[in-house]
């Protein structure tokens, strides 16, 4: 009877002890914040949610954002990590964190006052660059963020990324609504490439794909080069 | 099946195909609300920015003729202010109207061209200095060009309003190409009615085919436009491409001179035996030959034979260089090919690469517009990535002079902004022009800050914002 008795505390005992350590756990997972612990695939909670957001701030491609290490949360760690040339293992441990939070952050002054991410144009440009020319070579992807650049220099469009890349007719992506398609990093580094000046083209306005456009206009155009399926004009 | 069966079926058969009409009749009313909600929408969009692009234009026309009389240099500084801030609205609106071809209206063009005219005037103007008499003459000449796409505007804009007029013109149908079908309203532009002459005259009815919609009107005075000469003005204002690269040697190379030039720079970054071939041409003054070998995509220009853009797309391992060891690699990297007079400025982490530019260095003098960038590879420091357009199109001789001393030059900054390091400079101005400056890197206010000090007059050409990014600096 007494032994019953004893019996019975140590399992209380037992369980009482083992919830609080669960709990602790618990709380621990849910309070923790990116950068506490390496995650892996099969990790989930609030910490792979940031790392899904921010690799998805930088233009990883993810789905969605579930708070879920699976398998493309996985692929996308494996290219930010061969991107950054990083050893490529697919798990989000400490010089992974610390590159994708250094990368995430915001820009600042000289005395350290913060003044924003600075990546407006780039989003929309890599937008533009990864509806129209995904599948083309690197060089045809810069080509097309080059050609907007250009017509912001021209005096024949207008003056801002969004006004040319919005201009009605001016991007078939934009009319049928593949604009708002998530860009890949691919795109995202050709669009900061453009934006910080590079121009394969030589000055191109125009470009097409010969085997799809009968448009008497567009082939009217001097032509400068062909990259990848499109042809580049004046 | 007996009757009361067949019956019962039919009666279910009724009720179910009622049921599902009316079903779809809801569902077909749902659809055009839904659609004409969105019609709407965009309708008010359209008639917002063609709305604000009339109101920019009267601005601008009533700002050029203020300016030409304003006598006092803030007065003037003022007008032209608001000339550029009324043309890049103007521009911005114009270009959310729907079109059928983008990049061909000479309304654009003009607009644009005297937004970029009057930007240069406000600032000369601001710092007091007087608007030479051919600069008053192109400003004339422009204030002419804008009173008639004003007006065309404000006639467009009435016709918009009392007639509700289409915002373009829609496709023949077929009953318009067998010949049925009334013929639309003409919108004629003001701009039009203003020309006279026999072959002018022509032209106008040519121009004056039937058509009911803003943008004939607009193409309507984009051609009467067209027919007037370009504006006289020195600067190029658009820079979108270099008609004439003045840094290319000369002469014109072929084929097999392209392939040696190409295998030689190759051989020189660490390809040994490379073997590119030929996969097209490019066209312009700075076109040539493009070459392909693995995953490389180089360029060779026709006249002077030199590597334009040169890309190594090969896979690139894991890091094993710094910001210092890379920064060395471009320097080996430069004198290998040649390149002894460049001096680094500006470098970007992209991870698996360093973007690096450098710029000629003479007479002590960074010479900005002769650019190169450099990609290089952090895992071996190889060069994966060359663009020398800049250089090629704006390297020439110059005339490295002062004026001003260096303490002169200092005494014209902010006297907040503390000086850490100064030197010379030759910078881009608008168009093709350049200024020889000094340059001085400094903290003031927080921030840190890049100032150009003209050597030649003391003027203060450009400031640049330097921005810590996750990058590396960023240049505003």
């Amino acid at each position: 009877m007494f032994e019953q008795k004893k019996k019975n505390q140590i399992r209380i005992m037992t369980i009482i002890s083992v919830s609080m350590v669960i709990c602790l756990i618990l709380s621990a997972v849910v309070g923790a914040a990116l950068g506490d612990r390496a995650l892996t695939s099969g990790s989930k909670g609030s910490e792979v949610k940031e790392l899904q957001q921010k690799l998805t701030q930088l233009g990883y491609q993810l789905g969605t954002v579930d708070g879920v290490y699976g398998k493309k949360t996985e692929d996308a760690v494996k290219r930010f990590q061969k991107n950054r040339g990083l050893k490529v293992d697919g798990v989000a441990g400490e010089k992974t964190i610390k590159e994708l939070k250094r990368l995430t952050g915001e820009s600042q002054t000289a005395e350290g006052k913060k003044v924003g991410y600075k990546g407006n144009d780039l989003k929309l440009l890599a937008r533009c660059v990864y509806s129209e020319g995904r599948g083309e070579p690197f060089e045809g992807q810069v080509a097309i963020a080059a050609v907007v650049m250009n017509r912001i220099k021209s005096s024949s469009f207008p003056n801002t990324v969004a006004g040319v890349i919005y201009q009605p007719q001016a991007f078939s992506a934009v009319d049928d609504g593949q604009i708002n398609l998530e860009p890949d990093e691919t795109a995202t580094k050709a669009a900061r490439e453009a934006l910080d000046g590079t121009d394969p083209t030589h000055g191109a306005i125009y470009y097409f794909n010969p085997d799809k456009t009968k448009n008497k206009f567009i082939w009217s155009r001097p032509q400068i080069m062909k990259l990848g399926k499109h042809i580049f004009t004046r | 099946m007996n009757d009361e069966k067949r019956k019962k079926l039919y009666s279910w058969l009724s009720i179910t195909f009622a049921l599902a009409f009316v079903a779809s009749l809801a569902w077909g009313v749902y659809e055009y609300q839904l659609l004409k909600e969105y019609r709407v929408a965009t309708e008010n969009q359209y008639k917002r920015a063609f709305n604000d692009l009339v109101t920019s234009l009267n601005e601008v026309e009533t700002s050029m003729s203020k300016a030409k009389v304003a006598n006092s240099p803030a007065l003037k500084a003022l007008y032209m202010g608001e000339t550029w801030k009324g043309c890049d609205s103007a521009v911005g609106n114009l270009g959310q109207l729907p079109a059928d071809e983008v990049g061909l209206s000479y309304v654009d063009t003009t607009i644009n061209q005297v937004g970029d005219f009057s930007k240069t005037m406000t600032r000369k103007v601001a710092s007091a200095e007087v608007m030479t008499a051919k600069e008053m003459a192109i400003f004339e000449d422009m204030h002419n060009r804008i009173i008639d796409v004003n007006r065309a505007a404000q006639q467009l804009s009435q016709q918009v309003y009392s007639e509700n007029l289409a915002w373009i013109d829609k496709p023949e149908g077929l009953l318009e190409k067998m010949g049925f079908g009334g013929k639309n309203q003409t919108v004629q532009t003001a701009a039009q009615g203003e020309e006279s002459g026999a072959e002018d005259k022509a032209k106008q009815e040519d121009q004056q085919k039937p058509s009911s919609s803003v943008r004939s009107g607009l193409n309507q005075l984009s051609e009467t436009l067209q027919k007037h000469p370009p504006f006289d003005y020195e600067g190029e204002m658009d820079k979108h491409y270099v008609e004439k690269p003045l840094g290319l040697p000369k002469g014109e190379i072929d084929e097999k001179k392209a392939i040696s030039v190409a295998k030689d720079f190759l051989e020189k970054i660490g390809y040994k035996e490379a073997t590119p071939e030929l996969s097209g041409l490019s066209q312009g003054p700075m076109g040539g030959f493009i070459f392909k070998y693995n995953d490389i995509i180089l360029e060779v220009t026709k006249q002077g034979g030199v590597v334009s853009i040169y890309r190594d797309k090969r896979e690139i391992n894991e890091r094993k260089l710094g910001l210092e060891e890379t920064v060395g690699k471009a320097k080996d990297i430069l004198k290998k090919l040649g390149w002894s007079s460049m001096v680094i400025t500006t470098t970007q982490d992209l991870g698996e690469t360093f973007q690096i530019d450098a710029v000629h260095f003479e007479s002590g003098f960074k010479i900005y517009p002769d650019k190169l960038r450099l990609i290089i590879a952090t895992d071996n420091g190889q060069l994966v990535g060359l663009d020398s357009t800049p250089y090629y199109a704006f390297h020439h001789d110059r005339n490295l002079n002062t004026v001003l001393s260096l303490e002169e030059a200092k005494a014209k900054l902010d006297k907040n902004l503390q000086v850490k390091e100064s030197s010379l400079a030759v910078i881009a101005k608008i168009g093709t022009q350049e200024a020889n400056c000094y340059e001085f890197i400094g903290i003031g206010y927080g921030e840190e800050y890049l100032v150009y000090i003209n050597a030649i007059d003391g003027s203060e050409e450009k400031i640049s914002r330097v921005i810590q990014t996750p990058r590396g600096k960023l240049l505003q």
